[in-house]
């Protein structure tokens, strides 16, 4: 196949294949760094939190939480569409550049996919533990109940998210583990410690690497591949219908699915930098995470940030334009009321921050990179905040109109997320290949 | 751990270790040509095309992943069918409770659709390729999943053909090394133990050849099985031979021989035992010392020159 002069090799430093097996298989057959030590835990110091304030959400109960009327979703709802939003990023890597053929994702997917994973694990607590009695959560379930077959009402958005979120938590583990399998029949077969040889054996099933296997295995990867497509683009769709077929000013619009995938996908691949760009720099994987690699990501980021900035200024104009006075309210208020500070705060971040990656200075620093990648997250949970409470704390009646702070508690919550995220990153950073070997090996000495 | 060995017990093969993708296709392409029927290959990552080189159709796994769709669509829509209009119908905000309602089953169907494609076609996957967890490995190369590809072929496949034909072929397309089991092949003879050292003691194997071996169905010595029990007087002649050709190092003097490649530690010791310490004796070798050091250590016949050690031991003595 003819490749451009201008194009740069995907995997950098003359690496072979066995250099590669060296170099991924390193973090699990040595001893944990320092800084690995460190980092994990401070991340278990956090998911202490999260246990201690969930289990006071149960003790108490949801009166731990400031949400009340009308505010009835503060920030535990803000907190599960941000995390359900960074996965996508996951699955958008490793299922949609799949199929556009794109060989860059190969070093990526593996790690994209396992917080793909991560988020939605944290993604669940939110709304489970917003029923109030947890381990009643079962009946947002199909199956018949106590009181005779009264079942779930299909009409509901949030019945669909029920579906929508479990499929898409199974499915990608599914992607994920197939993926695994013959990095995991690498490590095995260079097990020195019998633990090690019976665990990795364990879940490599007896994988050989016939060219049978690999046959059919890249056609499981490519079917996967395509239906997990149209279902990470489905699940966010799925929870912006969760607020647009609710008649709540500044909810009810059509433009809310696209608008959320896309800013689901520029929030996920904010996060998939900070997190890259850390582990590339603590495990020395500058060879296999390129500044190709990064460049690709900052462009996705400028593309997606554009999107959810249109979308933006559209949903203003269209209330605008609506002659319709409450929705025309709801975005004044945005604007200019009382939580006009996050509303401007989501607008820097999202809309004007990722524009300086038109300069390809801005998307080859790391370290500038890095900077733009935690403004995103911090923009894209203030979306969700703006989007939530702005329509909430002021309803219909003026007379019921309130503010609404988190307590100690939501905040404890949200940290403790992170806490349950960056535990199991660094477990996994530690346990399994974090690139993805058999595929990188395919690349190394193809160009972009 | 139960035994997957169902395909590859009691055969007889002869294995090519390629460490090349290109070149492993290229074997795969001529031996095929030849007529020499390919057991199957064995490799650290997909190689592209491979599965059309050894003729192998498209798996029918899309069919069944279909299948398992449309079963999944048929769920979701009974499911909710059936909960919401024949056995319980709800009326909420005035909405139809009957067939009108299918809008609202859309998402459930597509869902459904989705996760029964996903699991039901990795399970037969997984069936189909006789994995399962726990199952023990069948490896014919304790590398195959690290950076070497393997080529398999059957000796009972290929009666047609000797041993030393099949070798031979191999070996002109650029194997590193030829395995060549005369036992046969067994799962529980593979255990590649948790003692052995992964790295170092392999790259020391594929310098020689680890299983020599006589066919059962021809007489034909190949040069790979040629393991001659020199006499000891033949071996004095020959130390004495590589003696007077490449002169002795000077006492205390060594260089590292591990910087030329094919030289493993082990062989290393081997070369010292006989007096090579240093990269000018290296560099100083002669067609007959070289055939002299290879019968006395039993090293791959031809590897010396191939590799071009003389030539990289004068690169590496100007360093």
């Amino acid at each position: 196949m003819y490749q451009a002069e201008i194009r740069q090799p995907l995997v950098t430093g003359g690496k072979t294949y066995s250099d590669v097996t060296e170099d991924i298989c390193r973090p699990i057959e040595n001893k944990p760094t320092s800084s690995w030590w460190l980092g994990f835990t401070i991340a278990a110091i956090c998911l202490f939190v999260l246990v201690g304030t969930l289990a006071w959400t149960v003790w108490e109960g949801l009166g731990t939480w400031n949400v009340n009327k009308s505010v009835m979703w503060g920030w535990d709802i803000t907190n599960f569409v941000f995390w359900v939003g960074i996965g996508h990023a996951g699955t958008l890597i490793s299922a949609i550049l799949l199929l556009f053929r794109q060989k860059w994702r190969m070093s990526i997917n593996r790690s994209a996919e396992a917080m793909t994973i991560f988020a939605v694990f944290c993604a669940a607590i939110f709304p489970l533990f917003h029923m109030g009695r947890v381990w009643l959560a079962f009946w947002a379930l199909p199956i018949p109940n106590a009181f005779g077959s009264l079942w779930v009402n299909f009409n509901s958005p949030l019945l669909w998210d029920v579906f929508a979120i479990s499929t898409y938590l199974s499915v990608s583990l599914v992607f994920w583990y197939l993926g695994l399998i013959p990095d995991i029949a690498t490590v095995r077969d260079r097990a020195t410690t019998k633990a090690r040889k019976f665990w990795y054996g364990f879940f490599a099933m007896g994988w050989n690497g016939s060219a049978k296997s690999w046959g059919r295995y890249e056609v499981v990867a490519l079917i996967l591949a395509g239906i997990s497509t149209p279902l990470v683009l489905s699940v966010h769709t799925i929870v912006s219908m969760d607020f647009a077929t609710s008649v709540i000013p500044g909810w009810h619009t059509t433009i809310f699915p696209p608008y959320f995938v896309a800013g689901a996908i520029f929030s996920g691949f904010g996060m998939v930098l900070t997190l890259l760009l850390i582990a590339r720099h603590v495990m020395n994987y500058q060879d296999y995470i390129t500044t190709e690699h990064l460049e690709a990501m900052t462009k996705v980021i400028l593309l997606t940030g554009s999107i959810v900035g249109l979308a933006y200024i559209t949903e203003f104009v269209i209330a605008a334009y609506s002659g319709y006075e409450y929705e025309q309210y709801a975005f004044a208020n945005r604007m200019f009321g009382p939580y006009a500070w996050a509303y401007w705060t989501m607008m820097f971040c999202n809309l004007v921050a990722p524009q300086v990656f038109w300069s390809k200075w801005a998307r080859t620093t790391p370290w500038f990179i890095f900077i733009i990648s935690i403004v995103v997250n911090i923009g894209m949970w203030f979306e969700r905040f703006v989007i939530i409470v702005t329509s909430l704390h002021r309803d219909f009646l003026p007379s019921s109109w309130v503010m609404y702070h988190a307590s100690w508690v939501e905040v404890g919550i949200f940290l403790g997320t992170f806490g349950l995220f960056f535990t199991c990153f660094f477990l996994f950073a530690k346990f399994l290949p974090v690139i993805n070997m058999s595929e990188v090996k395919t690349i190394i000495k193809d160009k972009e | 751990m139960i035994d997957k060995s169902i395909l590859l017990d009691n055969k007889k093969f002869t294995l090519g270790v390629f460490d090349d993708s290109d070149k492993l296709i290229h074997a795969v392409e001529t031996l095929r040509k030849k007529g020499i029927k390919i057991f199957d290959c064995y490799t650290p990552f997909p190689v592209h095309n491979l599965d059309k080189a050894l003729g192998y159709e498209r798996t029918n796994l899309t069919i069944g992943a279909f299948l398992c769709g449309m079963l999944g669509s048929l769920s979701g829509f009974s499911l909710a069918y059936y909960m919401n209009v024949v056995d319980w119908p709800m009326i909420v905000g005035g909405k139809p409770n009957d067939l009108g309602m299918f809008t609202s089953f859309i998402p459930i169907i597509f869902e459904l659709t989705i996760l029964f494609t996903a699991f039901g076609m990795v399970i037969m996957f997984f069936a189909r390729s006789r994995m399962i967890h726990g199952i023990k490995e069948d490896l014919l190369n304790v590398r195959q999943t690290n950076d070497k590809l393997v080529l398999a072929i059957d000796n009972a496949e290929n009666v047609d053909f000797t041993n030393a034909d099949i070798i031979s072929l191999l070996k002109n397309e650029g194997a590193v090394e030829i395995q060549n089991n005369s036992e046969a092949f067994n799962t529980s003879h593979s255990d590649f133990s948790a003692s052995k050292p992964p790295v170092a003691q392999l790259v020391d194997n594929a310098s020689t050849i680890t299983k020599e071996s006589t066919t059962e169905n021809t007489e034909i010595k190949t040069e790979v099985e040629t393991k001659k029990v020199l006499s000891a007087e033949e071996k004095g002649l020959k130390l004495d031979l590589i003696k007077n050709i490449l002169g002795e190092a000077a006492e205390g003097v060594k260089d590292d021989l591990k910087l030329i490649s094919g030289v493993g530690p082990k062989y290393e010791e081997t070369l010292n035992g006989i007096g090579i310490f240093t990269f000018e004796q290296v560099s100083k070798m002669t067609p007959a010392t070289i055939e002299a050091i290879e019968e006395i250590t039993n090293y791959f016949p031809g590897r010396i020159e191939r590799d071009d050690w003389i030539g990289q031991a004068k690169k590496l003595m100007n360093k």
